[in-house]
């Protein structure tokens, strides 16, 4: 049974444009050999060489956020053991690729992610320059070490792409939502 | 002035320093960049306070940065600074990819907010 749900999922996947996916607890390890596998792919696609670097950008952004917050104290206590787990996607359409990521969320970081990402979706090239330059020497001051919040993350991932930041918030109880978010580069 | 060595790891860059060059070569995104950069610059300030006469040529050579190592090299550069102000002799060679614009377009920001020499050099096939 489980050999032809594997099918299944397998031709859904290639049905969808999905080139990698992983489902799993994140660790830096995972993210490097992941980013390995992904550069490898897009350097080898004749369609869309030119934007390697930019799709490896959003990934790594994207999934050492996550990777901190999961592993943050705060998030830690919450005690989801294996739920506070981490999933990737990446595809593509025929001309660009895209990056979704989805992890568990404290409803109230949640609200704080949203409206910083509709405040940087409201955002024009030159804006988002500016804010990216701003918000580094913002979070240099903090001296918190590499975890200075979402928002540099944030901020470098709509620079790299070519559309607005997509988010889907997924109600899973009174504590957490899960959150989707899409990239397309 | 003892020489540096670090080597590249898959997500860390090489560091070596020998003959007043440094060079930060490679790609830059671990999971805790400041833990990875604050032995450098503990060692880089040692060395600037240290240093007379000569000039040292610091050479950036990186394929990828992300953002947490973005924010060190800009400590990096402001480090530099700070011992140019100071009358030392330091000087910076950004070395890119002109395939790849981010890390020109990282260079000409951290370039905007200083005054000590800043090369910004294209190096074609790399």
């Amino acid at each position: 049974m489980l050999n032809e749900s594997l099918t299944d999922l397998k031709s859904r996947l290639d049905q969808d444009g999905i080139v990698l996916t992983f489902t799993g607890p994140f660790s830096q390890e995972v993210i490097e050999v992941l980013g390995d596998a992904i550069k490898k792919h897009i350097n080898s696609d004749e369609n869309i060489k030119k934007n390697t670097l930019n799709v490896f950008s959003v990934f790594i952004e994207q999934t050492q956020n996550i990777n901190s917050y999961l592993s943050s104290q705060k998030f830690a206590q919450e005690g989801l053991g294996f739920l506070g787990s981490g999933l990737v996607i990446i595809g593509k359409t025929s001309e660009n690729y895209f990056v979704y990521s989805g992890n568990m969320v404290v409803k109230e970081d949640a609200v704080a992610l949203m409206s910083m990402i509709e405040e940087i979706n409201g955002l024009d090239r030159e804006q988002l320059k500016a804010a990216y330059k701003s918000q580094m020497k913002k979070e240099r001051l903090i001296l918190e070490g590499s975890s200075g919040g979402a928002g540099l993350g944030l901020l470098e991932m709509a620079r790299k792409s070519s559309a607005p930041i997509e988010y889907t918030l997924i109600n899973r109880n009174e504590r957490f939502d899960y959150i989707i978010l899409k990239v397309i580069v | 002035m003892t020489s540096l060595y670090i080597e590249a790891t898959r997500s860390t860059p090489e560091i070596k320093f020998e003959n007043h060059l440094l060079t930060v070569k490679g790609q830059s995104y671990p999971e805790n960049a400041v833990g990875f950069y604050a032995p450098i610059f503990s060692w880089l300030n040692e060395y600037l306070g240290m240093l007379g006469e000569v000039t040292a040529i610091f050479e950036f050579d990186l394929l990828y940065m992300n953002t947490s190592s973005s924010k060190c090299i800009m400590d990096f550069v402001d480090i530099l600074q700070d011992a140019y102000s100071q009358g030392k002799r330091v000087s910076i060679n950004w070395y890119y990819d002109p395939e790849n614009e981010s890390l020109l377009e990282c260079a000409e920001e951290f370039k905007e907010d200083v005054d000590l020499p800043f090369n910004i050099i294209p190096v074609e096939g790399q």
